[in-house]
């Protein structure tokens, strides 16, 4: 199930929230654990059972780090155990058909067959939830749950399971069992809430449209693959963020904080900055987990470049199992690296415009590496961006960018933090309760809208 | 009271939300979408079976959307906001000038196109049949002035060269973008994206002269017209505050004809005259003209001279055909979308010596079941 759909605003988040008030507090993680089954079995009934089994795994795992916490080989004998099972599972779910495409390439293993696995919604998030969760008590950064109930509803719950934040164990730890819901917290979560969803209805669904339109056009002519591929830029950051904003709203009406995962990434004036203000969660974990236990920065330049590329050369295969994402992140690797060594202290001498010129421009490259899949769609796409073969915008391709333009206006200042500024000043005038329900009340009923179109098929006269 | 007023975003997106729920569970339960000319999903079976393979969730998320309360406003509303945003076109139609709701471009395919053309030739020749190919051209490149600036490119002026270029002589090709282009009659629907009776009529003029017959004059027609009529751009358009069309019935008072239609080319029902007047009460008026698509009709006049006539056709032909029911004594129209059989054999039964082709282009471009002519 996904949060923008009339199924789970309409039916069941009505439904959990109702439930959920009206039970005494005791039973509101149980409640919570069974709602976030119904809703990750929804569309896949099957894999809830992964899901229940890495629950069960990860809880023993804490239970036996607890039982053996004053043994340290016992406790680096479980961590490696557990850390094995983790990778293991999301290995064979997420890149066994990768890594045996990679063997068949080698002549003795030419007669490797590829597995058709298919993959189950969210892993590699909950993955890393768990982990986190493992390797914390293990460091001893949290203490080990001891409810089932608690420790699965974590691990599952719903706002964050399939699109994040990753969640940190320690960073909710106490809210599982002790949360104070409250009106002022929630009436906060149905704001973020709707402006995720306008984020994600109302401009990442129409940018990809516009950028599928463009892209599929082979004539439409450079300039249609600028804007194609900036529509794509701003696709996947409302997509993502609005997902995000949807989650951290759903939290605070079921009285959790998560931490925010965006926080106006296309602002940036360098890679470094972006990536402290884009998909933030991700890049704590990996900060946390794996280039800090690798050395970090402490054990010498070398040492650190190396790592660097490690870190970089994994956040790329967490987004996909293919290679063009393991490309895209060793190419901002790279540049952090440039970055690091010199590019920085440049950058902060030079007019802010250019610098801001500079990341957008290499940010919106990358998407292309995210995109396509293959080096030949990466290759013709550049192609069309850097070359006037053909033309520089149809006509049909003048008439998709001419009607976008002003949603694309809008979807630039968006991503400033200009209305969040405007806002700011404003709180606490009389009038701001009406202003902020008339918003809200707009960004559901157009997305109701949007999401009701979606279903609306006319058979045309001819074909009925 | 303070309360409420502090946190009225929650308190009215609780109530949107729980109001929308409530509604959907007990308003009555629509079948059929006349807009969209569909049947609406029903409440899928519940087994253990659907929904462990996740089939029930898909098919009740359908249901959801397609019984989602004030369904119909939603779809507008997004309509009216795109429109809003200056996105022009969102839907698929163009909100053209004057109340005019225009299909955008199709794809244009000049491989089916040049197929097509082969078909109907053939055809022609294998049967040795005299014949004529008309193709009406889109509402979009004839009310180009009515569109927005910028607008997509249609492709009317590339298909209609590659007729020219490609039809053989075994058939006549009548082009009506000039007679169209000159005349100051309304010729297509505003909602609708077929011909009006006086642009069929047009049309029926123009065939007359290929077929070198004397065209019945328009004072012999009187003129009904039945207001209300919103066609298939208005249903797709979602601006549903648009003016209807009004549909103009005209009729020979002379014209005496029993009409039968069918899929399959049976005959059961005889049917008084050309016009299926039903249809008038309906939003989309269309079909009162020969009762819309089928497979087979058979328009019968007593007191014709004579002569047989075949037309291969879409919907652009049904208002067309009927001025010709006064020129022959037996038109057998043909919508290879629904007829499969094989056509050789009926020329040859009835006797048939002219074979009309009636498309319009967007149509005679992609139609794949032209092919059935082979």
């Amino acid at each position: 199930m996904v949060f923008s759909s009339l199924l789970f605003i309409f039916l069941f988040f009505a439904v959990v929230l109702t439930v959920y008030y009206c039970l005494p507090k005791k039973f509101r993680n149980g409640l919570l654990f069974v709602a976030n089954l119904v809703f990750y079995g929804y569309g896949e009934p099957i894999f809830v059972l992964l899901m229940l089994f890495s629950v069960a795994l990860n809880y023993a795992s804490g239970l036996l780090l607890g039982k053996f916490a004053e043994n340290k080989k016992a406790k680096q004998i479980i961590l490696l155990l557990n850390v094995i099972a983790n990778l293991g599972l999301l290995g064979y779910f997420k890149y066994a058909g990768f890594a045996a495409a990679m063997l068949q390439k080698i002549p003795v293993f030419a007669g490797i067959a590829i597995p058709n696995i298919a993959l189950p919604i969210g892993i590699s998030f909950y993955t890393f939830q768990t982990m986190s969760y493992v390797i914390d008590v293990y460091r001893g950064d949290c203490a080990v749950q001891k409810s089932f109930i608690a420790f699965g509803t974590y691990v599952s719950l719903f706002p964050q399971l399939i699109a994040g934040p990753i969640v940190r164990y320690k960073d909710v730890d106490e809210q599982l069992v002790s949360r104070q819901e409250s009106l002022e917290e929630f009436d906060k979560g149905v704001k973020i809430f709707l402006v995720g969803l306008a984020k994600k209805v109302l401009i990442a669904n129409r940018m990809g449209i516009l950028w599928d339109t463009l892209r599929v056009d082979e004539e439409a002519g450079m300039v249609a693959a600028w804007v194609g591929i900036i529509a794509y830029s701003l696709q996947i950051y409302f997509d993502f963020s609005g997902y995000s904003d949807m989650a951290i709203g759903l939290g605070h009406m079921f009285g959790f904080e998560f931490l925010k995962n965006f926080d106006y990434p296309y602002i940036s004036k360098s890679i470094t900055e972006f990536w402290r203000r884009w998909h933030i969660s991700l890049g704590t974990w990996f900060r946390e987990y794996v280039y800090i236990p690798l050395g970090g920065n402490r054990k010498g330049k070398v040492r650190q470049i190396l790592n660097i590329f490690i870190v970089w050369a994994l956040t790329g295969l967490w987004h996909g199992a293919s290679w063009n994402f393991v490309f895209w992140g060793v190419y901002f690797g790279i540049l952090l690296m440039i970055e690091k060594l010199f590019l920085l202290k440049f950058l902060k001498k030079i007019p802010a415009v250019f610098t801001h010129i500079y990341t957008l421009f290499l940010v919106v490259i990358s998407w292309i590496f995210f995109y396509f899949e293959t080096t030949d769609g990466i290759f013709s796409f550049m192609g069309r961006l850097f070359s006037l073969s053909d033309g520089l915008l149809s006509q049909d391709a003048a008439a998709t960018v001419v009607a976008n333009l002003p949603l694309l206006l809008i979807a630039f200042v968006a991503c400033t933090p200009l209305a969040k500024k405007v806002h700011h000043k404003l709180e606490g005038k009389p009038f701001m309760p009406v202003v902020d329900a008339i918003a809200g009340v707009a960004s559901l009923l157009l997305s109701v809208g949007a999401l009701v179109y979606d279903s609306y098929n006319p058979f045309l006269y001819f074909r009925f | 009271m303070k309360k409420v007023y502090k946190y009225l975003s929650s308190f009215v997106f609780l109530a949107l939300v729980f109001v929308l729920l409530l509604l959907f569970i007990v308003m009555p339960k629509t079948e059929y979408s006349s807009n969209e000319k569909r049947v609406l999903s029903e409440f899928p079976a519940v087994t253990f079976d659907t929904v462990a393979d996740g089939s029930f969730g898909s098919k009740f998320e359908t249901y959801l959307s397609d019984h989602f309360p004030f369904r119909n406003f939603f779809v507008g509303l997004n309509a009216y906001y795109s429109q809003l945003l200056g996105n022009n076109g969102a839907t698929g139609i163009y909100n053209a000038k004057d109340g005019y709701l225009i299909s955008k471009p199709e794809a244009f395919n000049p491989d089916r196109l040049t197929k097509n053309l082969g078909y109907i030739s053939d055809f022609a020749e294998k049967n040795a049949l005299n014949a004529v190919l008309l193709a009406v051209p889109s509402p979009g490149s004839m009310l180009e002035d009515k569109l927005p600036k910028v607008h997509e490119e249609y492709a009317d002026s590339k298909a209609f060269a590659l007729i020219e270029e490609n039809l053989t002589d075994s058939v006549q090709f009548t082009d009506m973008r000039d007679i169209f282009a000159s005349s100051d009659e309304q010729i297509y629907y505003r909602t609708d994206h077929h011909i009006t009776s006086a642009g069929s009529y047009l049309c029926y003029e123009a065939l007359c002269n290929a077929l070198l017959l004397p065209p019945v004059d328009r004072s012999a027609f009187h003129v009904e017209t039945s207001e209300g009529f919103y066609g298939t751009t208005y249903s797709r358009s979602g601006l549903w505050l648009e003016k209807p069309d009004t549909v103009e019935l005209w009729k020979d008072d002379s014209l005496d004809v029993t009409v039968w239609v069918s899929e399959d080319g049976s005959e059961n029902e005889p049917h008084d005259g050309i016009f299926f007047t039903d249809h008038l009460t309906e939003d989309d008026q269309y079909p009162v003209f020969l009762d819309g698509n089928h497979g087979y009709t058979h328009i019968h006049n007593e007191n014709a001279d004579g002569g047989k006539l075949l037309i291969v056709k879409d919907s652009y032909a049904h208002c067309m055909t009927g001025f010709l029911a006064s020129h022959y004594s037996d038109i057998y129209m043909i919508d290879l979308r629904y007829y499969k059989l094989e056509l050789s054999p009926l020329v040859a039964e009835k006797g048939i010596d002219t074979v009309l082709y009636i498309y319009g282009i967007d149509n005679l471009s992609s139609d794949s079941n032209i092919a059935w002519l082979a």
